[in-house]
């Protein structure tokens, strides 16, 4: 067994065992129970070939906090504001860095959750994206943020073309 | 003080769930049920949350977890039902669109 | 020092009671079902995220304040994944999205239910 599979187990077991220790509500008795649970757990789970940056995702939590409450905050703005006049626009951003598969998926969930912004499809070259008050910064919020994302899932950046 | 702040708090969710109702009423499209049907499910976590507060009872929060674990399944449901319904034929395609 | 995160949580679970609010009067007041599970999916969400954080700083113990964080990410990540297959599921079965400047797409954005 090569040393990424030992990695991945390990990772694998740590986290079950978190997630065990947060539903028992740190109950030590419990553990009579879990440790079957999350070994029979982490025998079954499907393998994930994600290969993520620790460190990177540490710092992208903070910044999704900030992303997630810059969100609330304009459509909250939005909602309560007498007049709804809203520049609603379905915009297309292009795949710069991210490859198809896992990375694009995590893309397009996230970018619900931040401002103003909604995936509709997933296309192969392209992301419709649903823009509820469409700005000058809001393309290149996107690209910016796609920049993020490839960092997080140890992406090769390619030379903007 | 806790307690009747966090009441206060519960009343107000629960109203907030009955707009979601309201939503679910009306419609028009069976998208927005769902997404309702969502914004309940979201109140109702919080309202559980605080009322485990109030009444002290701890249980209240695994049946907070596992309304969480149900949102994403019933999502999925929606989704591959309203999916083959695509697949079926013109007909209960519009259904699913508009009701 | 517990005293002072006691006081922080009561605010945080305040501020998101006021979120889930605004984003009900989004659900009220937006025009089209895309506009909508903007209002929810960003509004709710921050509102359940700042409820279990506050809450998880009156918790008693670490774990139970990771569980209240667990919550929260569990339906960040129903919700999150769920407005996409919403919003592709409604376009896919002909919603079409109402746009600003186009007059002419309001009216075929939302067909009234059939009778």
């Amino acid at each position: 067994m090569n040393r990424r599979r030992w990695q991945a187990w390990a990772w694998r077991l740590a986290i079950l065992s978190l997630l065990w220790w947060a539903i028992s509500s740190g109950d030590p008795a419990s553990w009579a129970w879990g440790v079957p649970a999350i070994i029979a757990a982490a025998v079954l789970m499907p393998a994930f070939n994600w290969h993520l940056r620790p460190l990177a995702v540490l710092l992208f939590v903070p910044h999704f906090l900030w992303l997630a409450l810059r969100g609330g905050l304009e459509v909250a703005w939005l909602a309560c504001r007498p007049s709804l006049r809203l520049n609603t626009r379905v915009i297309e951003h292009r795949w710069h860095y991210l490859p198809e598969g896992p990375a694009q998926l995590f893309m397009a969930s996230l970018i619900n959750l931040i401002p103003g912004t909604l995936a509709l499809r997933l296309a192969s070259g392209a992301l419709q994206v649903h823009v509820l008050n469409l700005h000058d910064g809001t393309a290149a919020s996107l690209i910016r943020l796609e920049r993020r994302i490839a960092a997080l899932f140890e992406v090769a950046i390619r030379k903007e073309t | 003080m806790t307690n009747y702040l966090y009441a206060v708090g519960a009343a107000l969710l629960l109203a907030n769930a009955g707009v979601g109702a309201w939503r679910i009423l009306r419609g028009p499209t069976s998208a927005d049920r769902m997404l309702a049907a969502e914004m309940i499910t979201t109140s109702a976590i919080a309202v559980l949350l605080l009322l485990s507060i109030i009444s002290d009872q701890s249980a209240l929060v695994d049946v907070a977890l596992l309304f969480a674990l149900l949102a994403a399944v019933a999502m999925a449901n929606f989704v591959t039902r309203t999916w083959t319904l695509l697949r079926d034929d013109k007909d209960t395609r519009e259904e699913a669109g508009h009701d | 020092m517990t005293e002072a995160l006691h006081w922080l949580g009561y605010g945080l679970v305040i501020a998101g009671i006021l979120f889930f609010l605004a984003g009900s009067l989004g659900l009220l007041r937006f025009p089209d079902v895309f506009t909508r599970l903007h209002a929810l999916t960003k509004a709710d969400n921050l509102g359940l995220g700042l409820i279990c954080l506050g809450l998880a700083f009156q918790a008693s113990g670490l774990a139970e304040a990771v569980k209240y964080l667990l919550i929260w990410l569990l339906m960040l990540v129903a919700s999150g994944i769920g407005a996409t297959l919403i919003a592709s599921t409604a376009l896919a079965c002909g919603l079409a999205p109402r746009q600003a400047d186009t007059p002419s797409n309001t009216m075929t954005s939302e067909r009234p239910a059939p009778k």
